[in-house]
């Protein structure tokens, strides 16, 4: 039964993303990061391709699964990790902006049911032009390396690191 | 004669160079081990506690294990996961090592008081890893843990509909089983594999070093 709500999600991704393939930006590998069941936020992370010949912004995100999405990043400065929430997105004419764990993300906040891995979440990414692109999230567990896509942040706390960053 | 001679003076010369190369090495932090391990470990404080199972955690149940603490709240979707989840990673390594596995406990504080109540920590630790330990308390008791161990942290002004974001420190830290910091991997190691090692090679010469004071 999971395997096959799996095989839905996946195909309601693929027709979302074929459908949008034209348009001038679209959305790729939408997914959210597994939690406890008992959570009350969530991350959403994807890459976002900007095509067309001007900039566009992300400015709203809404989910029927959610009260609200919020556009976060995480930051670390001096050891401190923080969110700090954006009120728009914006997406150079071009250029694909990338969502990932330990950096910029869709923070879903308070869940009406509980969100299990396997199960698929819907967003609404509205841009600024008005476009509107509607696409399924899969739940899933974050690959090995996510763990580590934080370690690399702006400006490193101490140069003893650098000579231990051999792997 | 002379052979045996040769032989009984080669072995006294490796002997002693032994002897001298531990001589050497006692105070000696591992070369690989700088930038992780505190040049010396620091004593903590009392504090009062309540873990995820409503029982008292309190300096005592620092006692006798190595013990990996990360701060920070589960209303934190991005970090706290994804450190929580290298942390799993780290004890599932180590379960190929069943008499080291037996004496390390994962530990995650909230620094969440308000919203991190015992019954919620239960899901999110053992989520991560089944014998994780979630721990909450009042502010003071929090402050005077993360205090000692110089971990930091802010909510920052709460929204019309009363919700706020922490910013808090993201390292892993290290505490020995005489109850002392000992050790703390920034962010920049966290990796699962170099935990694991630099972690096997600090247990190491801690047992040296205990073997050295002539504890048990
Ligand atoms: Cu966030």
């Amino acid at each position: 039964m999971k395997k096959f709500s799996q095989l839905v999600g996946l195909l309601v991704g693929l027709v979302a993303l074929a459908a949008y393939a034209d348009e001038s930006v679209r959305i790729i590998n939408p997914w959210v990061m597994a939690a406890p069941p008992t959570v009350q936020t969530l991350a959403a992370y994807m890459d976002i391709q900007n095509d067309a010949k001007v900039d566009m912004t992300l400015v709203q995100i809404q989910s029927p699964k959610f009260a609200k999405v919020e556009i976060h990043e995480s930051t670390h400065t001096h050891d401190m990790a923080a969110m700090v929430p954006h009120k728009d997105l914006p997406i150079p004419s071009g250029k694909k902006v990338s969502l990932k764990p330990g950096g910029l993300h869709l923070m879903l906040i308070n869940p009406q049911l509980a969100i299990r891995e396997g199960d698929s979440v819907p967003l609404s990414l509205t841009f600024n032009d008005g476009i509107r692109l509607d696409v399924q999230a899969m739940v899933k567990k974050a690959d090995g390396d996510a763990a580590e896509s934080h370690q690399h942040s702006p400006e490193p706390m101490d140069h003893h690191g650098s000579h231990h960053d051999m792997h | 004669m002379v052979l045996l001679a040769i032989l009984i003076g080669g072995l006294a010369f490796l002997g002693l160079r032994a002897g001298l190369k531990s001589f050497l090495n006692q105070k000696e932090i591992p070369k690989d081990l700088l930038g992780v391990v505190l040049p010396s470990p620091r004593d903590l404080p009392d504090f009062l506690l309540t873990d995820h199972l409503g029982k008292t955690f309190d300096k005592a149940r620092f006692r006798g294990k190595w013990s990996f603490l990360f701060f920070g709240y589960t209303h934190c979707p991005d970090i706290c996961p994804v450190t929580m989840g290298l942390m799993a990673d780290v004890f599932k390594k180590l379960e190929k090592h069943p008499q080291v596995l037996k004496s390390i406990q994962g530990v995650f504080v909230s620094v969440d008081a308000k919203r991190d109540q015992p019954e919620s920590l239960k899901n999110f630790v053992v989520y991560f890893y089944k014998d994780f330990i979630g721990v909450t308390g009042d502010d003071d008791n929090i402050k005077s843990l993360t205090d000692s161990l110089g971990v930091a942290y802010r909510l920052s002004a709460p929204e019309t509909d009363g919700s706020y974001l922490i910013s808090h420190s993201s390292g892993i830290y290290l505490v020995d089983p005489d109850g002392r910091f000992h050790a703390l991997f920034q962010p920049q190691f966290h990796n699962a594999d170099k935990i694991v090692s630099y972690f096997l090679e600090m247990m190491k010469s801690y047992g040296e070093q205990t073997q050295k004071d002539g504890r048990t």
